[in-house]
């Protein structure tokens, strides 16, 4: 009674290969119907990730949420990376990705606001003021997002707008995401950098050396949502009213972003 | 014999497994070492050029203690005055005949064209060694040798490449230079009547280390 | 509109690479010449050191720099009280260049050795040459072409690195933005940037001139020693 299957696997090296095989076809974790998947700005990491714990005490959906510069994301998305639903860091982004087509228009809301700031070392020697002091000879280097990231792009303006850039144009490092900025900052290679006021929250190891002036301020704004590619269009829509609920209101604005009212 | 022995060692050199006792005392100043293939005669010339690894006891030449494992004594080869003439005379492949015959410190180029001649290698000087046959490579390493002015010729079968001839001219130019310079040399060669006029002695080297041999019996051991 | 000049970042690639491997040279040839001729204690500790940067990824082999190097590190803080701080320089470019070239340049050095008949050292030291002088006028000679060769092969390496240079030098346009840099950051953008078609070409024509170019004198060193082994 002995199948072709089992004289294999009655030899230790046919086992192993058998066993292999079969592991093989079931995979641990590809994206099983209803799990689904978010990409957010990483300006969101703590945020998001705290929610994605409080949705999945409420919920049977598992979420994903993979965190990275916001330009990388949606260049991932437009190339067709599987996910349910993007946070992006500014509306520029988003409205690139709705003129592709991919995102269900009815579906985005704009739902967090933030401001920018410049931040220093914990332990820095000099402690910048004002954009202008940014100029000066102590502040040797001051790192930004890249040129495609809202944080680089926003901070190129704010900067534009002041008339500092060719001032400070010498010792600009440009990080891939407003997190490595950060980062840099934290670890004392960069003598300040400019992130989100959320972002300096995140990490202690560096202090905000002054906000950028009101005027100044970019309009900064977060839409979430569903994309066309989903095949769980309902839960993706019920993940976003989760985080415009009380509760992710209340994690948002803990993380020190601007929750706008709808 | 009361002279004081030019060639006076006390060795063992280990080769792969084997381990080689090479005894040798004689005041003779020319001596060629003859005896079956992988007896170890070019590794008894390696070991006199400074250049054998694994080499263990003593070793002195006219005087001079090259090698003495015991006290930490070992001459390196640029001391010892030696002019060695490989078995494939290993001539410099990224220079030119005239350079290699210069390649010794102490060769003066006022003596390289009357050399060259007497070796009929003075044609040859701007060849590079790749473009000669393996007659002329062995005299140019004999040439070479030659002008670096030493105290001991090693010689590992340095006439296999040369017709009877051309071997004729050879010996006679390093049996004038050998006279005139006053050299020791150690030839290993398996035609010793040839080199009759070069050595005092001969000598058989085997498993067992060196015996003294007749040079003018027929030595028909072959290499 | 980007402010990258693809020029600028080309620029800054060759002449990285370009001073990386120059400065690795007279240790890669030491290195491979004492692994190639010599038994010493502690050899295959030193023979895996030295292909770690090989085998790392090269984002570890960045940040294990960094923290020898960084300005929170006592070596890189110096270097920065005095004027000279090495990360998020040019000088860190050419730093992470070196040390990824590195194992290619000692393989290769140590492989030109290797191929040369160890006799020709000897032969040179009977003829009253010392270790150093037979060193210069038999062993460097011999071993050229095949160390140019294993120069071209680290130069092509260290003109490509990323991983270690994002880490330890930043991305600062005309300081630290290489090609590799400089085609990450436009991946971004969100059309295509017609910065990027320089880039490329110059990147895949340079990768393939230069293997060319090894390749060449690679089997030239082989002849050249090929010829004379009877």
């Amino acid at each position: 009674m002995r199948t072709g299957v089992t004289r294999i696997a009655a030899r230790p090296w046919g086992a192993a290969v058998f066993l292999l095989l079969s592991g093989a076809c079931n995979p641990a974790a590809p994206k099983a119907a209803g799990d689904l998947t978010v990409f957010a700005a990483a300006s969101l990491t703590e945020s998001l990730t705290a929610l994605e714990q409080a949705w999945e005490q409420q919920s049977e959906t598992p979420v994903t949420v993979s965190f990275g510069a916001t330009s990388q994301l949606a260049k991932q998305v437009q190339e067709g990376a599987p996910a349910d639903v993007f946070a992006s860091a500014d509306a520029e982004w988003m409205d690139t990705l709705q003129a592709a087509g991919l995102v269900r228009t009815d579906t985005r809301r704009d739902l967090l606001g933030n401001r920018l700031v410049v931040v220093v070392p914990k332990a820095a020697a000099f402690t910048p003021r004002s954009l202008a002091d940014l100029g000066r000879a102590e502040l040797r280097r001051l790192a930004l997002a890249g040129e495609n990231v809202p944080a680089g792009r926003y901070a190129d303006a704010v900067l534009a707008a002041a008339g500092q850039t060719s001032a400070v144009q010498p010792k600009i490092t440009r990080g891939d995401s407003v997190r490595t900025v950060l980062r840099w900052v934290a670890d004392g290679e960069s003598d300040a950098g400019f992130v989100y006021a959320s972002d300096a929250k995140a990490s202690p190891a560096v202090v905000v050396a002054f906000e950028v002036p009101a005027e100044l301020q970019p309009k900064i704004v977060y839409p979430f949502a569903v994309l066309s590619t989903t095949d769980t269009p309902q839960v993706a829509a019920e993940f976003i009213a989760f985080c415009a609920s009380p509760k992710g209101r209340a994690v948002f604005e803990e993380a020190g972003f601007a929750v706008l009212t709808p | 014999m009361n002279d004081a022995p030019v060639f006076d060692l006390d060795l063992h050199v280990s080769l792969g497994v084997r381990d080689i006792p090479l005894q040798l005392h004689t005041s003779a100043k020319r001596i060629a070492i003859v005896g079956p293939s992988g007896a170890g005669k070019s590794t008894f010339l390696r070991i006199l050029a400074g250049v054998q690894r694994r080499v263990r006891g003593r070793l002195r030449f006219a005087g001079s203690t090259w090698l003495d494992s015991d006290a930490g004594i070992h001459a390196p080869p640029e001391q010892r005055r030696i002019g060695w003439v490989p078995q494939d005379a290993l001539l410099f492949p990224h220079v030119d005949v005239r350079r290699n015959l210069l390649g010794s410190r102490a060769a003066r180029p006022e003596r390289v064209h009357a050399l060259a001649e007497a070796l009929a290698i003075d044609t040859l000087l701007t060849r590079f060694p790749r473009h000669l046959s393996g007659g002329e490579r062995q005299r140019v390493a004999i040439g070479r040798a030659l002008l670096s002015e030493p105290a001991l010729l090693l010689l590992d079968e340095p006439f296999a490449a040369l017709d009877p001839a051309r071997r004729r001219d050879v010996v006679g130019v390093l049996s004038s230079e050998v006279d005139r310079s006053e050299l020791c040399v150690v030839l290993v060669s398996h035609d010793l009547d040839r080199v009759a006029p070069l050595v005092d002695r001969c000598f058989t080297l085997t498993e067992c280390g060196f015996t003294e041999t007749n040079p003018t019996s027929d030595v028909t051991t072959q290499d | 509109m980007s402010t990258l000049d693809p020029w600028l970042a080309i620029g800054l690639s060759l002449r990285a690479a370009a001073l990386a491997t120059l400065l690795s040279l007279p240790a890669a040839i030491a290195l491979g010449h004492a692994l190639a001729r010599r038994r010493f204690l502690g050899k295959a500790l030193v023979e895996a050191i030295v292909l770690l940067p090989l085998v790392l990824p090269p984002v570890v082999t960045g940040l294990l720099l960094l923290r020898v190097f960084g300005r929170r590190s006592p070596i890189g803080a110096s270097l920065a009280a005095a004027g000279l701080p090495l990360s998020f320089s040019t000088g860190a470019v050419v730093l992470a260049a070196a040390i990824v070239g590195f194992p290619l340049l000692v393989r290769s050095t140590r492989s030109a050795f290797e191929a040369i008949d160890v006799r020709y050292e000897q032969l040179s030291r009977t003829l009253g040459w010392g270790k150093v002088s037979t060193f210069v006028r038999v062993s460097l000679p011999l071993a050229a072409p095949g160390i140019l060769a294993g120069s071209v092969l680290a130069f092509t390496r260290a003109l490509g690195e990323f991983g270690a240079t994002v880490v330890l030098a930043g991305n600062v346009e005309g300081d630290t933005r290489t090609i590799a840099l400089a085609v990450y950051t436009l991946l971004d953008a969100p059309r295509s940037d017609p910065a990027m078609r320089p880039l490329l070409a110059a990147s895949v024509g340079l990768s393939l001139l230069a293997v060319l170019v090894h390749e060449v004198l690679t089997r030239h060193h082989l002849e050249r020693l090929g010829l004379h082994h009877e």
